[in-house]
C-alpha cells in the first residue's frame, strides 16, 4: 500500500469538469479514492481560481462554494484570484502554490506518491523535483479529443487519462451530462 | 569625458489601469474603460481552458446526428454559410424550434451545436439549426436577413419536417441570442410571411442594445456603423405587435450579460407585451446551454414549457 497525497489543479479540473457537462457538486475524496484503489490517502489539496468579483459576482461566489464542499470533505482549499490584463483573464499562484507543497510534502516525507491531477505543462519541472527527491509521481487529467494527450505525461512514473464516466459517478448534484437518445 | 548618463525618467507611468475619461465611452455603455466592459463580453478568454467546451459541442453533436434522423446542408440563403441542419420531428404537426448558434458573430458554425435538437426531440419538436456567414466576411445585418431565410424555410417546408408551420419558435444563444431579439422584433409582413409567424421566441444571453459591442474589442470583427449599431439592437426596434419572449441568463455570468437581459424585459414590457426572465442558477454562459441536450433539464423544460404557454 502506498500513501498518496493528492494535488489538483482546480481550476483546469473545474473547466474540465464543467467544460463537459459535469457537476462540480461531487464527492471528490470518493473520486481520488476511485482512480487510487487500495492505496492510503493522505491529505487532498485542492489549488483553485477565484473569478474576478467585479465582472463574474455569482461565479465568484461559486468559486468560494464550491472549494467550502470540498474542505468540508476533509481536503485542504486554496483559491487565488484571477488576474485581469487589458480583457484577458489569468489565473496567477495556482503553479507556484501546488508545485511548492508539492516538492515540501516531498521533501518531509509526507507521502510516497503524489498524485497530480492536472495538464498543465508547468508543473513538469516540480514533478522531476518531486521523483529526484525518491518518490513517485502519477499524473491523471481529461483527455479531450480537441486537445488529447498530456503534456505531463511523459514526466510522471505512471499517467492515465481521467474518463468523465467516473467523474459523473462521484456527482452529488447539478448537471447530467449523459443524455438520453 | 563623463559618460552620457541616459534618464528613463520619461518612460514611467503610473502603475495600473489608465483612466481615459467619459469621452472615450459612448452614450449607453456604462463602463469606465472599454477594457472593462471588454472583459465581460470576452467569454472564451475567460477560461483558464476552453478546449472541453469546444470538445463537448463536437462530441454530443456528433452523437446527437447519429442517433437521429436528420437532413444536413439545406440551402436557405444566398451565401454558402447560409443552409440549416434539420431533425424532422416523429410526429406529424409537431411544433417546429428554430436553433440559433452564438460566436460573437464571427465564430463557430452549425455544426457544433446540433446537440441543442437532442433536448427538443425529447419534447417532440422538429428542429432547425440555423447558420450564417461570419463577420468580418459579412456584417450583422447580413446575419439577421439569414436568421429570417430559416424563420421562412421553416414556415414553407414545415410540413416536410412533420412541423406545423403554425407553431413555429425560435430559441438564439449569445450572439443567437441578439438574432433571436431581432427576430422577436421583425416586421415579417415585410418579408413575405404572417406577422406572427413566429408564437414565442427565447433569447439565451443575448445582446440586445449593441453599442456595448461597438465600444468593445469585438468592434474590431462585427464593425458597427452608426447606423447598424441601433438597427441591430433590438432594444430600439420594438414593435407594436410582437411575440412573447422569455429571456434567458445563466446565474454565473458576467454582469453585462444581466444588465442587457434586463434592459431588454423591462422595454419589452413598457410596449405592453409578455416578456419572461429566467435566470438559471450554478450555471453559466456555456453550461446552460449544454442542458439543451437534455431533454429533462432546467434549460429546456424551461423553454418548453414557456412555449407550450405562448
Amino acid at each position: 500500500m502506498s500513501r498518496i497525497n493528492a494535488y489538483i489543479d482546480g481550476s483546469l479540473f473545474l473547466n474540465g469538469t464543467r467544460g463537459q457537462g459535469m457537476s462540480m457538486d461531487m464527492d471528490l475524496l470518493g473520486l481520488v479514492k476511485s482512480l487510487v484503489p487500495g492505496d492510503e490517502i493522505g491529505t487532498i489539496y485542492y489549488f483553485g481560481a477565484l473569478s474576478p468579483q467585479g465582472v463574474y459576482p455569482d461565479r465568484h461566489d461559486h468559486d468560494k462554494l464550491i472549494a467550502e464542499r470540498f474542505a468540508l470533505q476533509g481536503a485542504v482549499t486554496r483559491l487565488f484570484p484571477v488576474e485581469v490584463r487589458a480583457h484577458i483573464t489569468f489565473p496567477k499562484g495556482i503553479e507556484a502554490a501546488l508545485s511548492t507543497q508539492m516538492v515540501l510534502d516531498a521533501a518531509t516525507d509526507a507521502f510516497d506518491t503524489a498524485l497530480v491531477i492536472s495538464k498543465r505543462a508547468e508543473l513538469a519541472d516540480p514533478i522531476q523535483a518531486v521523483k529526484k527527491l525518491g518518490k513517485s509521481v502519477t499524473v491523471i487529467f481529461y483527455e479531450y479529443e480537441v486537445d488529447p494527450g498530456n503534456p505531463l505525461a511523459g514526466c510522471a512514473d505512471t499517467y492515465a487519462a481521467l474518463p468523465a464516466t467516473m467523474v459523473i459517478e462521484h456527482r452529488k448534484g447539478g448537471p447530467w451530462p449523459i443524455f438520453p437518445y | 569625458m563623463d559618460k552620457q548618463r541616459l534618464s528613463v525618467a520619461h518612460l514611467l507611468r503610473p502603475v495600473g489601469r489608465r483612466t481615459l475619461g467619459p469621452a472615450m465611452i459612448a452614450e449607453g455603455v456604462p463602463y469606465d474603460h472599454p477594457d472593462e466592459l471588454s472583459t465581460h463580453l470576452d467569454l472564451a478568454r475567460s477560461y483558464d481552458d476552453l478546449q472541453p467546451y469546444l470538445n463537448f459541442t463536437i462530441v454530443q453533436s456528433r452523437a446527437t446526428l447519429a442517433a437521429h434522423r436528420n437532413i444536413q446542408d439545406i440551402r436557405i440563403g444566398s451565401r454558402n454559410e447560409e443552409r440549416v441542419d434539420v431533425f424532422p420531428a416523429k410526429s406529424a404537426k409537431a411544433p417546429i424550434v428554430i436553433f440559433v448558434h452564438g460566436g460573437w458573430w464571427h465564430k463557430m458554425t452549425r455544426k457544433s451545436w446540433n446537440y441543442v435538437a437532442n433536448g427538443f426531440l425529447g419534447h417532440g419538436y422538429a428542429v432547425v439549426v440555423s447558420d450564417y456567414a461570419l463577420c468580418p466576411k459579412v456584417r450583422i445585418p447580413d446575419i439577421s436577413n439569414a436568421t429570417r431565410g430559416a424563420v421562412a424555410w421553416a414556415y414553407e417546408h414545415a410540413a416536410e419536417i412533420n412541423g406545423d408551420k403554425e407553431r413555429i419558435f425560435l430559441v438564439g444563444h449569445s450572439a443567437g441570442g441578439q438574432q433571436a431579439g431581432m427576430m422577436a422584433v421583425t416586421d415579417w409582413a415585410a418579408y413575405g410571411l404572417p406577422a406572427d409567424v413566429l408564437k414565442g421566441v427565447a433569447p439565451m444571453s443575448g445582446i440586445f442594445d449593441m453599442r456595448p459591442i461597438k465600444a468593445s474589442y469585438l468592434q474590431t470583427y462585427v464593425q458597427l456603423n452608426g447606423e447598424t449599431v441601433l438597427s441591430e439592437s433590438a432594444l430600439f426596434q420594438i414593435p407594436d405587435v410582437a411575440p412573447p419572449i422569455q429571456v434567458m441568463v445563466g446565474q454565473e455570468e458576467s454582469g453585462e450579460f444581466h444588465r442587457q437581459a434586463r434592459l431588454f424585459v423591462e422595454a419589452y414590457r413598457a410596449k405592453g407585451h409578455r416578456a419572461e426572465h429566467v435566470t438559471t442558477p450554478f450555471e453559466d454562459h456555456s453550461t446552460y446551454t449544454y442542458a439543451l441536450g437534455n431533454p429533462e433539464s432546467p434549460s429546456c423544460t424551461a423553454i418548453v414549457e414557456f412555449f407550450r404557454s405562448c
